[in-house]
């Protein structure tokens, strides 16, 4: 056995017994030696005079030879006895101090040896007892703090509590695993939940989310999984069910709550966006009547002034009355198209655009778009470049939503170029997509003006002032295609050298557009 | 049918009457002889009475639209080429029109008037 074992029992049993020794009571110690005393003198009477004479006679001629033989044991007995003999006198007052101790380290901070003896062992006490009451004072002292922090810490929460219900918008929080925290009161107003039934619940489990078709977006789907995988925030519009299994739509956006490089969990800001979308429909819709209503009136406009300026009424006007009815041809013109815009925007916004995919031959399509082009590339001595790659194969795609790719892009770039200048339009297959890439010498587009490129109604000022009829809708409309089929559009642009626009469109034989 | 030096017969269903008679000049100079109409109804009764070579159709107009008119000719079996002429663009009607077997569909303010008259002289 290990030699610090044997230590540690062996402290462990003196403990115990001192402990049990400090409890005993006072009294009980002199009774035992009044009995022990008692037992002695009755066998003093019990004992013959004689025999009792022999029996010390007999026990000092045994310590005699004992004396004289065994000093050394006699003296290791006679120290031994006056060990055990001073342990027993200090054994009381340690006993007091070690309970103090025991006392302490179960968190009873009160007890004291209250020892008043001088020496070693008095001074013991005494230490043991400052000790105590130090431990005492600061535990005190420590235990206010914590009521203080914990006061504090409940004042801040039901501060936060009152601002996050007090935000017009709805607010949830979850941890990592996606359980509800947090679920303020606008938000539950909204879903027909109480907080109290949501919170520690997955969100994804109580409240479903749909999308357009009314379809439910899977749990691995929602942007609150992607939040929570990516640590990305993410906006987006889609449509709530609510408890009386109601849909609305809502307006979301989920950012990730980020402790020490770590997503914790995700806060959501929801709004109910019912009335905007309602409105927005409604715009929608006014535009798409209205384009509709002024259709009508344009085509008599410009069937009857065509027909004026055909060759064989022409010739009756004067040159004025000529370049008039051209100007009003002209104008009629552009409302057409713009009216056409409109509709374009207004059947994006309100989904109606639908897709129709058929095969079609790609260079084919671009080849007919250019041939529209052609007059305008000679009236204003453009010299146009066409760069086409005939290993694209037959795809799968909307004629007229391609159709609009190329003639808004190449409509600008003849718009927004000067005389003489160079345009160029490129097709080029790559791995598995079809790059498009318009080039012009013209404008470029300023350097603080190309994050709102594509923003509807938004022209540049250098475009603006070189040509005031354009409606800011068709790069607006072309980043709405491309977006819709699945492709991406960039472009790169300086000012006074020329734009290129790029758009890459997925190459899929099966079918191009979603 | 008709000889080479026998003029055709265009039926315009329309119920706008300043496009009717833009699109009436301009054919006839072009050597066709119209007939007009303003309403399905009419252009049915037309297309009963009268030797007709093409049919030149808006779709909504009063008593009848232009839909339902070509439902009736399919129904009827009456086989005369048809052009429709409209100013609705959406893609759901012009897939209605392809399917119920008309030659074209052309979005009038988008198409010159001389564009349309091409696109008739290139059915005969």
């Amino acid at each position: 056995m290990d030699f610090a074992v044997v230590q540690v029992l062996f402290q462990r049993f003196l403990f115990r017994h001192f402990i049990i020794m400090n409890k005993l009571p006072n009294w009980l110690l002199p009774c035992i030696a009044l009995l022990v005393g008692l037992l002695i003198l009755s066998m003093v009477f019990i004992l013959e005079s004689d025999t009792l004479l022999r029996f010390f006679q007999e026990t000092w001629e045994t310590l005699k030879s004992v004396l004289y033989t065994q000093t050394q044991w006699l003296i290791l007995f006679l120290l031994l006895v006056l060990f055990f003999l001073f342990v027993h006198v200090s054994n009381k007052s340690i006993n007091k101090s070690v309970y103090v101790l025991e006392r302490l380290t179960h968190g009873d901070f009160t007890a004291r040896s209250n020892l008043a003896t001088s020496g070693v062992i008095g001074r013991l006490g005494s230490v043991v007892d400052r000790f105590a009451k130090k431990l005492q004072a600061s535990n005190v002292n420590l235990q206010q703090d914590i009521q203080d922090r914990e006061n504090e810490l409940k004042r801040e929460q039901v501060k936060d509590e009152a601002m996050l219900n007090s935000i017009g918008d709805g607010v949830l929080a979850t941890d990592k695993e996606g359980n509800v925290v947090l679920f303020n009161k606008v938000l539950a107003d909204m879903l027909g939940w109480r907080s109290e039934e949501v919170i520690g619940k997955k969100l994804v489990d109580v409240i479903k989310m749909v999308d357009d078709n009314g379809a439910v977006i899977p749990s691995a789907e929602r942007p609150l999984a992607h939040t929570l995988s990516e640590g990305t925030t993410s906006s987006f519009v889609s449509y709530y069910e609510r408890k009386d299994k109601s849909i609305f739509p809502v307006s979301i956006t989920v950012s990730p709550i980020i402790f020490q490089n770590e997503v914790t969990g995700a806060i959501a800001v929801v709004r109910d966006v019912t009335k905007e979308k309602e409105i927005d429909k409604a715009k929608t819709e006014f535009v798409s009547l209205a384009s509709h209503q002024l259709r009508t009136p344009l085509s008599a406009i410009n069937w009857y002034t065509e027909t004026l300026l055909s060759n064989g009424r022409a010739s009756e006007f004067s040159p004025q009355q000529k370049q008039f009815v051209e100007r009003i041809y002209e104008s009629s013109k552009r409302m057409s198209e713009l009216v056409g815009s409109l509709l374009n925007v207004s059947r994006l916004e309100m989904g109606t655009f639908t897709i129709q995919p058929e095969v079609v031959d790609l260079m084919q399509l671009a080849r007919d778009v250019i041939k529209e082009f052609e007059p305008e590339f000679s009236k204003n001595k453009h010299s146009f470049v066409f760069s086409g790659d005939d290993t694209i194969p037959p795809m799968r795609l909307d004629k007229k939503l391609t159709g609009i790719i190329f003639q808004n892009l190449l409509s600008n770039a003849i718009k927004y170029t000067p005389d003489g200048g160079n345009i160029e339009l490129l097709i080029k297959k790559e791995d598995a997509s079809v790059r498009i890439s318009v080039s012009d010498t013209g404008l470029g587009i300023p350097e603080d003006q190309k994050d709102k490129i594509f923003t509807k109604l938004f022209r540049a000022d250098n475009a603006q002032r070189m040509d005031t009829q354009g409606t800011g809708l068709g790069l607006y409309i072309v980043k709405s295609i491309v977006q819709k089929i699945g492709g991406t559009i960039g472009f790169t642009s300086q000012v006074g050298k020329g734009t290129t626009f790029h758009v890459i469109l997925p190459l899929r034989t099966d079918g191009i557009f979603k | 049918m008709g000889t080479q030096d026998q003029k055709r017969t265009i039926l315009i269903v329309e119920d706008e009457k300043a496009l009717l008679e833009i699109l009436k000049t301009n054919l006839e100079e072009s050597g066709f002889k119209v007939l007009t109409t303003t309403n399905g109804v009419e252009g049915l009764e037309a297309l009963k009475k009268h030797q007709v070579d093409l049919v030149l159709l808006d779709l909504l107009m009063p008593l009848m639209s232009g839909f339902d008119v070509l439902e009736e000719m399919g129904k009827k079996k009456i086989a005369v080429p048809v052009i429709v002429l409209s100013n609705l663009g959406q893609q759901e009607d012009v897939n209605k029109i392809k399917a119920s077997g008309a030659k074209e569909y052309l979005i009038k303010s988008d198409t010159p008037i001389s564009v349309v008259v091409e696109k008739i002289k290139s059915q005969f």
